[in-house]
């Protein structure tokens, strides 16, 4: 059999905190359409990265064509055949397409003739189906446009290998049928594409193979035509390996969060939210499976003061606070864990301390009309630091000095602290344990319990099943923007809640 | 090419005072040593011209003449300082210092002509006037910025010109005083709006007003609800709008204080040393700042003694013109050599290089 275009052979990448691929593999031949499958976060991007030079890998070998390589920039990448379209383009807006195709290209070195360029440009254009005028300037170009021009720049510098990234985000309907109908001629034409995505149906559309990531490894590569969705769907969000947690029987109390029909739109008039209701009650988890892009940002940010809510209520002990700001929300005990620990949740160059006050600072005890008062603050951090085992050498050294775990700590002690005297009734979750170890990720789990035992009502974002099932009294599925489905913890079909997180409708 | 692809930068972990320390003094030796090498290139011995340059502080007279100019730099440099904290990047220092040029020899044309406010309270009025009207210019670039998130390096630096060239045309134009023979020079400023010299030294008391200003700058970051919100925002924009800070808020009233206290930097120039408006009154104090803001590590205190260093300077470049007959442009060139590497500094103090062998 003839050699790979590419192989890629145990490569480990880690960022502070962060195993993003951990021994990860993945080959393409000639000719494949290659999808990439994963959630977000499960290392598909980063991967592609380093073979695009981006990133340095810490270890694992490339081979391109058989041969061992060296990748350290995307120059070498090109030099290699390898090019990369990103999600967000790279392209000088004020430039036409030929000179945006032909800038930082090895040919043209001395004499830039751009009438020559242009005359390639449009051969290539006419030869992979991909209609654009050289001469026009890339502003004027919509998005599905202005990717033809970064395809373009690629067969221009004559790569073989073309990654895309999450390609059909940007585009209509009909733009993506003419770039999946393109990107099978380059297939035929010999070339090698990776397709990165997390929609299962554009994997069944468009690839010949597929391999799926989860948490940053390789949990299988297989044919397309030899799998299907419901298969895809378990590989990627896993089979639930179920914690041994203890989970009390609680009784339910009254309602501490109520969502009536809510509806959020963008700027550009696309529905993110297509109303969704439902409510969370004292002494209960509920949790919110779906694969992650399908709204689940836009709810937790709604739900938080964060983002404008265009129809309907978000009822919070009883109290209307739709549209009121995010201050208000946390007045009224609702405490957030957003998605980025880091940047969102903590201030990076702010000390433990300080982030331990970011929401509360503002109140007695901790300030009058215009000081803070540091022995309170003091007093305050490190017994916090003591009661969640928060791991730092000091509470006024910077967060970012801190491990994920321990980041997500400080994010967790202050807001289940209580500000203004009131505790944490309702509490906003969204991939807490993402990028944890295992035992930071216990520990997050058992206290989400506890606070369940003590009568608070947990929201719990995740894209790990097996988190939902072992700790959460009912779920719902998410898919584009809906609530599709519902189960109790107790009783849920795991293969079921796939389907419905991969958009198959369930009966 | 050069090998230079097997360079790579890794962030460190952590970072020791002891290594800190060292960067930053290794950074400033560096400066030097370019700066001897640029002595060498004009033919002039730079053992001499360090000797020469540092003069101003070995000597009383000169290190005297140093405080002076080392005043409106501590004004701008603790404005910046703000601005800074907040990860608001303004270069405005020096065209609000003619704000405050303006505000000040307005107030002082209008009451020699009104005479409404009481002599013995006029300076302490005028601080307050200069401080708030500056600090309203300063708002401009924060509310471009918040509202409509234009780009504050271009809208502050864009506005130097403009407010310099208006002081320079009040003084050609309209505030030409009549008795001056023609000189583009405004009206004497009268003793009441003068400020007075420490007895027994050539200094001005904007000196006390400057340490007095360092001191409450350094209080308003570090102890104040006000000065905590800054830290939140220059940290992450993001966990400010998360945590319920507002952005527009903190960034207008950080440039509205910012502003202010570089106004006040105007209003001592032409108070405390020249005693009236005159062309192009800043030698450029307001671009001196930002470098001494940057230096001092963005502490209120520490400027102090950053702005006498590069007052000494300034003083030292014109000794090196005189005795040594080089041009003042080659402190500017050290100056900003001790920027470059020191900024340099900042990024090796965050990345260590690690060379690949292929």
């Amino acid at each position: 059999m003839e050699e790979p275009l590419i192989e890629m052979v145990n490569i480990v990448k880690t960022f502070p905190g962060i195993v993003a691929n951990d021994h990860t593999n993945f080959t393409l031949h000639r000719g494949e359409i290659h999808a990439l499958l994963g959630e977000n976060g499960a290392g598909k991007t980063t991967l592609m990265n380093i073979l695009y030079g981006i990133y340095k890998m810490d270890s694992g070998v490339i081979k391109v064509k058989g041969k061992i390589v060296n990748i350290n920039s995307p120059k070498d990448a090109i030099r290699f055949g390898i090019g990369m379209v990103h999600q967000n383009f790279k392209l000088i807006p004020a430039h036409t397409v030929v000179e945006n195709v032909i800038l930082g290209s090895e040919k043209n070195r001395v004499i830039l003739d751009l009438k020559k360029a242009a005359r390639e440009v449009q051969a290539l254009s006419v030869s992979y189906g991909l209609p654009i005028n050289p001469k026009t300037e890339v502003w004027k170009l919509s998005m599905g446009e202005r990717q033809r021009v970064e395809i373009l720049k690629l067969l221009y510098r004559r790569v073989e290998v073309m990654i895309l990234d999450e390609p059909t985000s940007v585009l209509t309907p009909q733009e993506k049928k003419e770039l999946f109908s393109s990107l099978k001629e380059m297939a035929e034409a010999g070339n090698g594409i990776i397709f990165i995505t997390h929609k299962l149906d554009e994997v069944f559309e468009i690839s010949n193979k597929v391999t799926v990531l989860r948490k940053g490894k390789t949990v299988a590569s297989k044919l397309t035509k030899e799998t299907s969705k419901s298969e895809l769907a378990n590989l990627m969000i896993g089979r639930p390996v179920l914690f041994e947690l203890e989970k009390k029987d609680v009784s339910k109390g009254r309602a501490v969060l109520e969502v009536v029909e809510l509806s959020t739109a963008e700027g550009s008039g696309e529905m993110t939210l297509k109303n969704i209701s439902f409510e969370v009650r004292e002494g209960e988890i509920v949790g919110v499976a779906g694969i992650a892009g399908n709204g689940q940002k836009e709810l937790v940010e709604a739900l938080t003061g964060l983002r404008h809510v265009d129809y309907g209520k978000v009822i919070v002990l009883g109290k209307d606070l739709t549209n009121h700001s995010p201050k208000t929300f946390f007045e009224h005990g609702v405490a957030y864990i957003p998605e980025e620990r880091f940047g969102v949740g903590a201030v990076p160059g702010l000390s433990v301390a300080e982030n331990l006050i970011l929401k509360a600072y503002r109140y007695s005890p901790f300030s009058n009309k215009v000081f803070i008062k540091h022995k309170e603050v003091e007093a305050f951090s490190k017994s916090l630091v003591e009661q969640f085992e928060i791991a730092t050498t000091s509470i006024n050294s910077p967060v970012k000095f801190l491990s994920g775990g321990n980041i997500q700590k400080v994010v967790l002690a202050r807001e289940l602290s209580s500000i203004k005297g009131k505790g944490a009734k309702v509490i906003i979750a969204m991939y807490p344990t993402r990028g944890l170890d295992v035992g930071a990720t216990e520990y997050v789990r058992r206290l989400f319990l506890k606070m369940r035992e003590a009568g608070s009502g947990v929201l719990l974002i995740s894209e790990e099943l097996d988190e939902l099932l072992s700790v959460c009294d009912r779920i719902f599925v998410m898919h584009e923007g809906r609530i599709v489905g519902e189960a109790e913890a107790g009783k849920a079909d795991v293969e079921r809640i796939g389907l419905m997180m991969a958009g198959i409708k369930v009966s | 090419m050069f090998g230079l692809n097997r360079v790579r930068f890794i962030a460190r972990d952590k970072l020791s005072k002891k290594r800190s320390v060292g960067i930053s003094l290794l950074s400033l030796l560096l400066a030097f040593l370019t700066s001897g090498v640029m002595f060498l290139f004009t033919n002039v011995d730079p053992v001499q011209a360090y000797v020469n340059l540092f003069g101003a502080f070995s000597n009383y007279a000169l290190l005297s003449e140093a405080i002076v100019r080392a005043i409106p730099i501590m004004f701008v440099a603790l404005g910046l300082t703000i601005a800074y904290k907040a990860n608001f990047i303004s270069i405005g220092g020096e065209g609000q210092i003619y704000v405050g040029g303006i505000i000040m020899t307005g107030l002082v044309i209008w009451q020699l002509d009104s005479n409404l406010i009481p002599q013995a309270v006029f300076i302490p009025i005028a601080i307050i006037m200069v401080f708030f009207g500056t600090g309203l210019w300063g708002v401009i670039p924060a509310i471009l910025k918040a509202k409509v998130g234009v780009n504050e390096v271009l809208t502050t630096l864009m506005m130097n010109y403009v407010a310099q060239i208006f002081s320079n045309f009040l003084v050609i134009g309209p505030w030409k005083d009549p008795e001056g023979h023609g000189f583009p020079l405004s009206k004497e400023f009268p003793a009441y709006a003068r400020l007075g010299l420490i007895p027994g030294t050539t200094i001005n008391v904007g000196i006390l007003l400057g340490v007095f200003a360092a001191l409450l700058c350094y209080v308003i970051l570090s102890k104040t609800k006000f000065g905590f919100e800054v830290k939140v925002v220059g940290g992450s924009y993001q966990a400010a709008r998360y945590a319920g800070i507002s952005y527009t808020k903190v960034v207008c009233l950080g440039m509205l204080m910012s502003a202010g206290f570089a106004g006040l930097a105007g209003m001592n120039i032409l108070s405390g040393v020249t005693g009236k408006l005159r062309p192009d009154f800043s030698p450029g104090y307001g671009y001196t700042a930002i470098i001494v803001a940057w230096l001092c590590n963005l502490n209120p205190i520490i400027s102090i003694f950053g702005s006498i260093f590069f007052g000494g300077l300034l003083v030292g470049g014109e000794v090196l013109q005189a005795s040594m007959n080089i041009s003042v442009g080659v402190t500017n060139v050290f100056q900003a050599l001790m920027l470059i590497f020191t900024l340099s500094g900042e990024f090796f103090k965050r990345y260590k290089i690690v060379w690949r062998s292929d």
